[in-house]
Parts: C-alpha cells; structure tokens; sequence
C-alpha cells in the first residue's frame, strides 16, 4: 500500500467516531439492521411455534375454523405484499435522486400499512365479538399474541415510514442518505415476509 | 465498473465536473460497489489527489479512485486544462506578488481539494493536497465517507463485493409473480381435490414467496453474503425452535396417548 497510508493510520490508534466508518466493508447500520432481523427471526420462530404446538388442544371453542375469513385476510396480505413492492419503489426512487416519487411511494406504503393495520382492527374486534378472547382458549392467546405483535412491528413500520416522508419533505432526507430508506425498507419487507409465513401457517394450512 | 448516478452524484458533491465524468465514460473504482481496484496500475484518489498504486487483491472502499491514465485522457481532476480566463487570473495572482495558493487551499475543507486541483493542473496539485487539512467537517457528510487519515480504511482485502441492485421493472415484475402465487394458495385452499397435498403446496409456494421478497426487494440476492448469514442465521434457528416445539408437545402428546 502507498507509504502515505500508514503514518495517518498510525495516528489514529482508535477508530474514528464516524457513521459511515467500518472495519469490515459493510456498512454497520446496515449490518445491525440485518442482526436485528436475525434476532427478530426467532422472536417470530417462537411465536408461531407456540402457536402450532397449541393447535387443536383448546378445550373450548371458538377453532380457527369458527372465525377465520380467508378471503378477507387475502386481502389483507395482498395489501401487505404490494406496500413491499411500493417501499422498494422508494428506494429506487431516492437512489436516482427524485425527491417526488419518493415521497408518493413512502407515503403509499405508509398508507398501505394503515389499512392492514385497520383490516387486523377489524378482524380482532369481530374475532371477539364471535366469542374469541386472549384468555378464552388456547387458540385465541396464541394467536393474539402472534398477529398482535406482528401489527405492533407493522405499526412500528408506519411510523418509520411517516417520520421519514416528513424528513424528505423538509429537506431533511438528502440522496446520500438513502441508506437510511433502505434500512427502513428492510425493516419493512421483514414484516411482510412474517405475515407470509403467519398468513400460509395460521390461516391456510387447516388444523 | 459502470459510473452510476450514485457515483456521479458523490463526484458532484466534491467538486469534481460530472457532466465532463460522464461525457468521458471514466470508470470509478470504490464508495458503491467495492469493485477489485486494478494492480499495479496508478490510481488517483479522488478525494486527496495523491496517485496511488495497489498490488493485487484489493478492493476499494468508500474512497473513490480512477485510473491516472483515463482521468489524463479525459482531461479531468489535475489534468484539466485551465479556462483561458482561469489562466490570465493566476497568472495575473503570480504578477502581483507571492500569495501562496496552498494557504488559501488550506482554509477550505479537504473535500474541496480536488475542485482546487481541478482548476490548477497537475503541477498545483501536489502543493495543494499537500496544504489541505486531514480532517474534514464530519457534519459536511452525513453518509459517512472517509476523509483524510482515517480514509486510509477505505481500501482493504476485506472489502466485499456487491452487485448493483435491480431496477424499477424487476420489482414490478416480482410483485406481479408475488400476487399470482397469493392467487394460487387462496385457490388451491378451496379445492376439496388437493386436501390431501394441500399442506405441502402451501408450504411451497409460501417458501417461494419468502425468497422472493428476501431475494429481489431485500436484495439479499445482490448485496454482500455476510447478511444473508446474519438473516439466515436468525431464520435457521427459528426453524429449529418451531420445528422442536412441534415435535416437543406433539410427540408427547402421542407419547401420551393423546392428550
């Protein structure tokens, strides 16, 4: 390497308190994102797990066979999975520098999620209305408990969302900082890919 | 190396003449893509000036660098040809007395050292870099590019490689084969004559789907291989522990005898 290399590096024994600083090559924001993921993995593995060891054993009704509304929850996971195709449109969006579609795109798939987030309101709330609580069955602890922290994530997600259209819109969200719409994209897409496994595992595949 | 918009746009940022970068096809190693910098070959780096020359094996970094040949050929960086009336002024500056244009380099943030050795050619352009401070305002860059000393980490053998991501149509067409295969397992729930396979099919065509979004809209297909070990890791071990619980409560429950 050039000779001009080793006496700055010499002189900076400690790594500089820089955000785009890596040891590694990868950028490290990225990186947490991708080991928060991982982490997030389990976290969902064993709430379906959970709830698939609790299959068929609730000693009283309602079965999912009493409330599930498939058609309806179809819906709900075609909105979910095209909110996925509109937050990758935004990032391709600020990757070529258009500040416009940008915002079009997040504010869509900010929007895209508040319907799931209301399709899921209304399920629960007609769910208990037909009987199911958290504490009824087996059945409906599981099952609160799962889809309820998966619309917690994708709440979690609107808000990323809608804070980040915010930041473009007053000029806080320049094209160098499109990391930061790919980091929140991952997250996103993340939460759609739970909701294919829970929408196939829970809703499709019968008991 | 394809000079991308995100290459051009950094370049922009810098000083550097992007229109002319573009118009010259100039190939930029470095910042996006951790593209294999040529051996032996002089490299200029674009953020200090200084030409540097690597052996084999490395990979560039958040640094950008562009081979000295095609930046002389292209008449960039250092080796732009002064503008007549740019000429008359330094030539006028050198008449009226011996003010050092390193002095006044110095007083501006390293990142602007190349713009000044643009305007001055090859001779200034050692004095220049030379003058300018090592440390840059961090608050002058919010994405993170290394500056000065500490850029010296923007080139390693560890650096990875990633591939450009798809574009707008590859995603569209994703969704589209992402709806049709949501489609075909709502339909095939309903048909009484695939009950006995149904669960394998579900199970198929969820796990297609899930690769697809990882794949294409998470760029886990394109970005680096140590992030698909993170995810898939996580993913591998969530396996395990829905796969165990099912074994666990059913497999005693059979135990058992049932209950």
């Amino acid at each position: 390497m050039h000779d001009a290399q080793a006496a700055p590096l010499g002189r900076h024994a400690a790594p500089p308190a820089h955000p785009g600083y890596t040891t590694t090559g990868l950028d490290h924001r990225k990186m947490l994102m991708w080991l928060f993921l991982g982490s997030d993995c389990m976290f969902f593995g064993s709430l379906i797990g959970t709830y698939l060891a609790y299959r068929g054993r609730s000693l009283s009704g309602p079965t999912p066979h009493d409330v599930f509304d498939i058609p309806y929850t179809s819906v709900s996971a075609f909105v979910l999975l095209m909110s996925s195709l509109t937050m990758v449109l935004a990032l391709a969006a600020i990757q070529h520098g258009d500040k416009r579609r940008l915002q079009i795109w997040l504010i869509t798939t900010a929007l895209l999620g508040m319907t799931f987030l209301g399709g899921q309101f209304y399920e629960f709330t007609t769910f208990y209305d037909e009987g199911l609580s958290l504490q009824v069955n087996l059945f409906g602890s599981s099952f609160f408990t799962l889809t309820g922290f998966h619309g917690a994530h994708v709440a979690g997600g609107v808000f990323w969302l809608l804070y980040l259209t915010a930041a473009s819109i007053f000029d806080r969200l320049n094209p160098e900082a499109s990391l930061y719409v790919e980091i929140a994209g991952l997250y996103w897409h993340f939460v759609d890919v739970v909701w294919i496994v829970i929408f196939t595992v829970v809703y499709l595949v019968p008991v | 190396m394809v000079l991308d918009s995100k290459a051009l746009e950094w370049a922009s940022q810098h000083g550097l003449d992007t229109a002319a970068l573009k118009k010259a096809k100039v190939p930029i190693y470095g910042k996006w893509y951790f593209p294999e910098l040529p051996a032996d070959v002089p490299l200029v780096n674009l953020q200090t000036g200084e030409i540097e020359t690597f052996g084999a094996g490395f990979r560039a970094g958040a640094i950008l660098y562009v081979k000295e040949e095609d930046l002389k050929r292209a008449r960039l960086g250092p080796y732009a040809v002064p503008e007549p009336a740019e000429e008359a002024q330094e030539q006028a500056a050198e008449a009226a007395g011996p003010e050092p244009t390193a002095v006044a380099a110095a007083e501006q943030p390293a990142t602007s050292s190349v713009a000044t050795a643009e305007r001055q050619g090859p001779s200034r352009a050692a004095t220049v870099v030379a003058a300018a401070p090592p440390e840059p305002s961090r608050e002058s860059d919010p994405e993170g590019v290394e500056h000065g000393a500490g850029g010296a980490h923007a080139v390693a053998q560890v650096i990875p490689h990633e591939q450009p991501h798809p574009q707008s149509g590859t995603y569209i067409t994703i969704a589209i084969i992402l709806a049709v295969i949501t489609a075909v397992e709502v339909t095939v729930y309903y048909v009484q004559a695939l009950a006995p396979v149904l669960v394998p099919i579900l199970l198929v065509l969820s796990s297609v789907k899930f690769a697809l979004v990882a794949g294409f809209f998470m760029h886990l297909k394109f970005d680096h291989k140590s992030f698909l070990g993170f995810f898939g890791g996580g993913l591998a071990i969530a396996g395990t522990i829905v796969v165990s619980l099912i074994f666990l409560f059913h497999g005693v429950s059979r135990a058992a005898g049932g209950h």
